[in-house]
């Protein structure tokens, strides 16, 4: 409406904005004059710049990253695009055991498909024992090459899952025009389907590059030593000497930078390439020759079966009888004892946190998708990127943030479950709100109108009409951030004080400590924890619903 | 009954006015049309109206009640939306009892409501099925009777047929037409169909640009339209040119020298020298064959360029001058009276067929 009402909305917009102010903005714009700091807490220009890249010490963590991001970027988008194009326009057997296996490959966190990796191939691991009672022995998993491995396992799902609904909305006819107007079939490809998915190529790489820049578990568990931007910054932090708060920001404001640079670039490209395909009939499954079916049949096999090993190690290690990092043969729940016995506070810290900052992600992010769709200004318009970037900050630099912010007064946070909560809670919050915004737009503001002029105020319409047709986003969107939040181990592992530590920390101080077994039983909860609802999803709305992202 | 008054109503988007001083008045009862091509500000009046939109000058009354700060679900109105704006998680019965149950109405009251607007617009039977089960004329069906049973003092309709086939249109229109009559509620209904406007309305309003141009009765508009815009709107007008001799033979006729230096008789009012404007309908054009035939006022000759044959009618472009093609339609055509393209005709009409329109200049 025309006239500006002091409404309900707008009481939304402000509580949105002092969410995001006190929660994202605050500690982030902390993060970025800390790095200007001097150890005399005094404004100096760049000396912490300086520092950082005169010092192999330091500089080198950027150029791992990079490198590390970049490969895996490329690795994911080529295991992901090709398996995408294999399942969609070939007839491979078991096609939907592919689709569900990939996304099964989704439900473990990075650094738990790092530490499988490791108790299969690690110098204490299954394999390599087994190898060395020959007198073999594999190259060593440890490294860039560990790290590597695990990034493109852990995230060409999305790669798929993107290419492959990228796939589904191009039409038939697109093909068909580009063939009868003579392209050959390759051509056809390079310059009538392609350019319809790369948006969705785009946002793929985005996801990996983000990602990957951010892992910070990775890295710790099976890099043995690399220095990444994420882990010197944790480790400048959180040093046993007294920590650099100075240098960790600078570190933080680094990866800032280049996830938001990254971050604008695939918004850009994809803002200026992105069609509108209407698709009525699906490209069709395309006919070939018997020896190819079979290379890219095995070809998709080895990848979802590679995909597989993390979460079927994990499981099948969690019942295994062990002693230290070694495990023996046999059946046990001696490892379900140890930790129901040893840290049944942290699987409900878990539970709780995940549960309450779902909820409030649920609750504001259905709020400010409604706004963002609806009621769109230039206000609106900063919520929405302001929304967007906490999707780009790695949690370890929201955790040095949110430390650096509330462990002095007014408000004191550190030492609280609260401070917890309130990273989980911001950091997944852009998940309702995109599976929202998606929905509402597809959903005619019309119907909305209509249930008005039949009487019904705005926000009872809200509730009646509005709520209830957003319902498949709401629930994916809530799977989604429940899927990132239960796992979430970058700023927990900051954040976490005394009894709030949570189940991913205390994976962590498992694995660090080689209490393997105890770490895989804990690590399978998590995976039952995060499949259960993505399950539940799936049985509600079905596949191409649930994955609305 | 509602009287409808919209009194000197300004809205902006922006820098660019979508409704620029517009003022109607709705005669209880009456269905009325506002008619104009896309962009005319025609749907965003009518969304005033509903108080979907709020003006930024102007006021908007029903009967003696000013609804300018009354929202829209206070207005008890009923709308019907182009694209049926039908609740699809709501059955046919739920969708129809919504406006109902918020209105608090007792359980038993509200099925009997809605069997009865079910009945209404045919839809007996259907009440328990969910609108993915039906097709575009039902759900367009269950939206009407969802807006008619709350018994609005107003009838709202957006387009609510451009989303249906043809044959259906017509159905849907009638029934419309029949349910109005027989509840004999104010209607406003906006459209950009002339046919449609014509066919369904007991006034009609045309909108260019934010104004209104024209109000009246379907068959003043058509045959004594105010404008060159109208004209061609409603229908299609052939727009011929000349200038004023003088008087004609009768009382309120004028000589008329065509640019083309034809003499006509025309009935309308201009005094000598003046350029003037005659609009002649296509079907007031009748056709004989020959450069000589036919009268020798109100004449004009050319050549056949096009033929349509609609079967009840054939379309003629017939070609004057380089610059000048009039548009001919004859009726029941003869057998043997069928032209071909390039045959050589004399066009004619009645004086009393003619149509004075204001002068404009730009292109004939």
């Amino acid at each position: 409406m025309a006239r500006r009402r002091r409404d309900l909305w707008w009481c939304v917009t402000v509580l949105a904005f002092l969410t995001v102010a006190l929660f994202l903005v605050y500690p982030l714009a902390t993060v970025l004059v800390t790095s200007f700091t001097g150890e005399d807490k005094r404004f100096i220009l760049a000396e912490n710049y300086r520092r950082f890249f005169f010092h192999r010490y330091y500089y080198s963590s950027i150029i791992n990253s990079l490198y590390l991001s970049t490969l895996a970027t490329s690795g994911a988008l080529l295991v992901g695009t090709a398996l995408a194009f294999a399942v969609a326009r070939y007839s491979l057997p078991g096609k939907t055991f592919i689709r569900t296996a990939a996304n099964l490959a989704l439900l473990s966190p990075p650094f738990i498909g790092a530490y499988s990796w490791v108790v299969l191939f690690g110098r204490m691991g299954l394999v390599n024992r087994a190898l060395s009672t020959f007198g073999w022995s594999l190259p060593t998993i440890y490294g860039w090459r560990g790290i590597l491995l695990v990034f493109v396992v852990q995230y060409f799902p999305f790669v798929f899952l993107l290419v492959s609904a990228a796939l589904r909305s191009v039409d038939q006819s697109i093909e068909d025009a580009a063939l009868s107007l003579g392209s050959p079939p390759r051509r056809t490809f390079r310059t009538a389907i392609l350019p319809v998915i790369t948006p969705s190529l785009t946002a793929g790489a985005l996801l990996v590059f983000m990602g990957t820049m951010a892992d910070f578990g990775t890295p710790m568990i099976i890099g043995e030593g690399l220095r990444t931007l994420p882990t010197l910054m944790y480790g400048e932090f959180m040093n046993e000497l007294g920590g650099n708060p100075a240098m960790a920001s600078t570190l933080g404001s680094l990866l800032i930078l280049v996830n938001t640079a990254a971050l604008m670039a695939q918004r850009y490209y994809a803002f200026r390439k992105a069609y509108n395909v209407v698709c009525i009939q699906p490209l069709r499954v395309q006919r070939t020759s018997a020896g190819r079916r079979i290379a890219l049949t095995a070809f998709a096999y080895c990848v979802v079966g590679v995909a597989l090993i993390p979460s079927a190690t994990i499981i099948i290690s969690s019942f295994m009888p062990t002693k230290g990092p070694v495990m023996y043969a046999g059946f046990s729940l001696q490892s379900y004892q140890i930790i129901f016995h040893m840290v049944p506070r942290a699987i409900a810290n878990t539970f709780g946190l995940t549960a309450m900052a779902v909820a409030l992600d649920v609750l504001l992010g259905v709020l400010v998708a409604y706004l963002l769709a609806r009621r769109r200004s230039p206000a609106h318009g900063l919520l929405d990127v302001l929304i967007m970037l906490a999707y780009a900050i790695p949690g370890t630099v929201v955790g040095v943030g949110l430390i650096v912010v509330y462990n002095r007064p007014p408000v004191i946070l550190t030492g609280t479950w609260i401070i917890l909560l309130v990273s989980y809670f911001i950091r997944h919050l852009p998940y309702p709100v995109r599976s929202c915004t998606a929905m509402l737009q597809q959903i005619d503001i019309r119907v909305e109108e209509a249930s008005v002029s039949l009487g019904v105020p705005p926000f009872r319409t809200f509730l009646k009409v509005t709520i209830p047709l957003m319902f498949p986003a709401i629930l994916s969107g809530a799977a989604l951030a429940w899927m990132t939040t239960i796992g979430e181990l970058s700023s927990s592992i900051l954040l976490y004080s005394g009894p709030w530590a949570t189940m991913s920390v205390a994976i962590f101080t498992q694995v660090f400590s080689n209490h393997f077994g105890t770490a895989s039983a804990l690590a399978s909860i998590l995976i039952a924890a995060a499949f259960v609802p993505l399950f539940l999803t799936y049985r509600v709305l079905g596949e191409r619903a649930a994955l609305g992202m | 009954m509602t009287r409808v008054r919209v009194e000197g109503i300004v809205k902006r988007f922006g820098d660019t006015p979508a409704i620029d001083g517009v003022s109607l008045d709705v005669r209880p009862g009456e269905m009325f049309t506002l008619v104009g091509p896309s962009g005319c500000g025609k749907t965003t009046l009518l969304r005033i109206i509903a108080g979907l939109l709020e003006q930024d000058v102007g006021s908007v009354l029903f009967n003696e009640d000013r609804m300018d700060d009354v929202p829209s679900y206070l207005r008890n109105i009923g709308v019907v939306f182009q694209n049926y704006a039908i609740f699809p998680h709501l059955s046919v019965g739920e969708n129809i009892a919504y406006g109902l149950k918020a209105r608090r109405l007792p359980q038993g009251q509200i099925a009997i409501k809605v069997a009865e607007a079910a009945r209404l617009v045919q839809l007996e039977g259907l009440i328990d099925r969910m609108p993915a089960q039906l097709s575009g004329g039902q759900q367009q069906r269950v939206v009407l009777a969802r807006a008619l049973t709350i018994e609005p003092r107003l009838l709202l309709m957006d387009e609510p047929l451009s989303n249906l086939d043809a044959k259906l249109r017509v159905q849907i229109r009638s029934l419309i037409r029949a349910l109005q009559r027989k509840l004999e509620i104010t209607t406003i209904y906006v459209t950009h169909d002339q046919e449609e406007a014509l066919a369904i309305s007991d006034t009609i309003a045309v909108m260019d640009r934010g104004h209104i141009l024209q109000v009246g009765k379907p068959w003043e508009l058509y045959l004594r339209p105010g404008s060159r815009f109208v004209a061609d709107f409603i229908g299609t007008m052939n727009v011929l040119r000349g200038k004023v001799e003088g008087p004609g033979r009768g009382p309120e006729e004028l000589t008329v020298v065509t640019d083309f230096g034809e003499r006509w008789l025309v009935r309308a009012a201009g005094s000598p020298g003046r350029p003037i404007s005659i609009g002649i309908r296509p079907e007031s054009l009748q056709l004989s064959p020959g450069a000589n035939a036919g009268e020798a006022w109100n004449s004009l000759k050319g050549t056949v360029s096009e033929v349509v044959y609609l079967g009840a009618v054939v379309r003629y472009q017939v070609k004057v001058t380089e610059d000048l093609a009039v548009t001919a339609e004859i009726h029941n055509p003869d057998f043997s009276a069928i032209c071909g393209v390039g045959d050589r005709l004399t066009v004619w009409f009645s004086a009393s067929r003619a149509v004075p329109l204001p002068h404009e200049t730009g292109p004939a």
